[in-house]
């Protein structure tokens, strides 16, 4: 047993690279856009893919989203939000505008709107955008701890399997697991759908 | 109140432990303080805990779903991409190119630090290789085999094989060592001050996953009078111990060559072979890295399509 918890600001979600550019957003020359772009572009086009199942759909919302978001800079307030959680906010809301405008499809726009209150098939957009920034973060970690993560993950071993397969001390790999489960939620919880 | 231990919270977020009641002590060496049962009683009245335990469990589902989605493939967004948006607000593209003055690109030079990187990548650790230079395809292809562990031909989304993050690596170390040795036949020697004459392809680099988040920069292919050349302009990309090499990658047949390694500033240009056929060579990458002697690909820091 414990008394503590581990301290968030220990875990590095939201990085340095990242405050940095929330901070300098509103106040930024294309340069920063471009960082930007770079740093949540995938993120972006991901959530418009998923959402919209076209990829041609997908690449002008992605493009529309960076737009809007550049001419709206100067509202976005790093104190109330994430950069990251903010754009995909955008991202969200132009795919619900555009699945509102696809008439043919009523019936696809109510399964998505409704999401999994309704609908335990059909991920909703909160849960999407969700998915998609756990997997990204997944992809940030340091490799050994995103390798022991997916084990557990993916392959279903438990902790001691990981550290005989692996040959890393039991210690090692919980405090992996520890680590990077805590990135992960830690991201979801500053960049999801319902931050 | 105590609460329970935070890599306790994290097994059973993973679900290593199944049942509600039971004792699986050989998941937990602690004693019988942190038995199953004592577990579900703080859980009962211990609101922090369960709170933090179901967040836990949460992130745990989101990423096993994600992954059965198929959603950790890396992206790699189309270069057309980023040109409509630079276009739309009329602010260049990209930036980089204008504003920049370390984006002039610069031939690699043949003294200095530079050189030395060159060199080493090129040479060190495989001292029989350029004696035994054979045709690279057919090379490389034999060596291949069913591997597929280079960059861009990522199977995320599958279940990662149990060694295969450790085996995995060798042999993709060992397939690349080879594209490398016989890759420098591809290239000449630094080129020539010709004057450009047009940018027949171009590609955004996009981070990947075992780089640094926030590096970027673009590669170009201009013709001039002596043939192709490929420039690329690297940026966020922290100095560091080792040196950074530029690739070119086939992914239908998931094969490699070397092109030459970045100057300090994160810029380089080199002549092509005009017998490289840049449509199935059609990505670039740029990878990191160390001065062990060991020019096989190591870590992918940067990638990008070609514009065809």
């Amino acid at each position: 047993m414990t008394e503590t918890r581990p301290e968030l600001s220990e875990i590095g979600v939201p990085d340095a690279a990242e405050l940095r550019l929330a901070r300098s957003f509103a106040t930024s020359d294309a340069w920063t856009l471009r960082e930007v772009y770079d740093r949540y572009g995938a993120q972006v086009h991901r959530v418009a893919l998923s959402l919209l199942s076209n990829s041609s759909d997908a690449e002008e919302i992605t493009q529309a989203v960076f737009v809007d978001a550049w001419r709206a800079k100067d509202s976005f307030d790093p104190a109330k939000g994430s950069l990251g959680g903010w754009l995909l906010a955008i991202a969200k809301r132009r795919c619900i505008d555009r699945l509102r405008v696809r008439e043919r499809n009523r019936r696809d726009i109510a399964a998505v709107l409704a999401g999994n209150e309704h609908n335990h098939e059909v991920p909703g957009p909160d849960q999407i955008v969700d998915q998609i920034v756990v997997a990204d973060q997944l992809a940030r970690l340091p490799q050994t701890q995103r390798a022991v993560l997916q084990l557990a993950f993916y392959d279903d071993l438990t902790h001691s399997q990981i550290a005989s397969l692996t040959g890393l001390p039991l210690g090692t790999v919980k405090s992996h697991l520890r680590r990077g489960l805590e990135q992960l939620r830690r991201r979801w919880e500053v960049d999801g759908g319902t931050s | 109140m105590e609460h329970l231990d935070p890599d306790q919270l994290v097994l059973i977020a993973l679900g290593e432990r199944t049942t509600p009641s039971g004792a699986h002590h050989e998941h937990f060496e602690t004693g019988s303080d942190n038995s199953e049962e004592s577990v579900r009683v703080h859980l009962q009245e211990c609101s922090v805990c369960r709170r933090e335990l179901t967040q836990l469990t949460r992130t745990v589902e989101l990423a096993r779903e994600a992954g059965e989605l198929g959603l950790q493939t890396p992206v790699v967004l189309p270069a057309s991409l980023w040109s409509g948006i630079a276009k739309e607000l009329g602010i260049g593209t990209p930036p980089a190119a204008r504003s920049d003055p370390r984006t002039v690109p610069r031939p690699l030079v043949t003294d200095g630090p530079d050189a030395a990187a060159a060199v080493s990548a090129g040479v060190t650790g495989l001292p029989d290789a350029a004696a035994d230079r054979g045709p690279a395809e057919s090379a490389v292809t034999a060596a291949a085999g069913p591997t597929r562990s280079l960059p861009g031909s990522s199977r995320v989304g599958a279940p990662p094989r149990p060694l295969a993050w450790r085996r995995g690596l060798l042999v993709a170390a060992a397939v690349v060592a080879i594209a490398a040795s016989v890759g420098t036949g591809v290239l000449l020697g630094r080129p020539d001050s010709a004057p450009v004459v047009a940018v027949q392809s171009e590609a955004d680099l996009m981070p990947m996953p075992s780089g640094p988040p926030t590096a970027h920069g673009t590669a170009t292919i201009t013709q001039t009078a002596t043939g192709l050349t490929l420039r690329v302009a690297a940026r966020q990309l922290p100095l560091r111990q080792g040196y950074y090499e530029v690739w070119l990658y086939n992914p239908t047949a998931d094969k490699m060559v070397a092109v030459g390694t970045l100057g300090a500033a994160g810029d380089g240009a080199w002549s092509l072979a005009s017998t490289i056929d840049l449509r199935s060579y059609s990505i670039v990458n740029v990878s990191a890295q160390d001065f062990d002697g060991n020019p096989a690909h190591k870590d992918s820091v940067l990638q990008g399509p070609l514009t065809q």
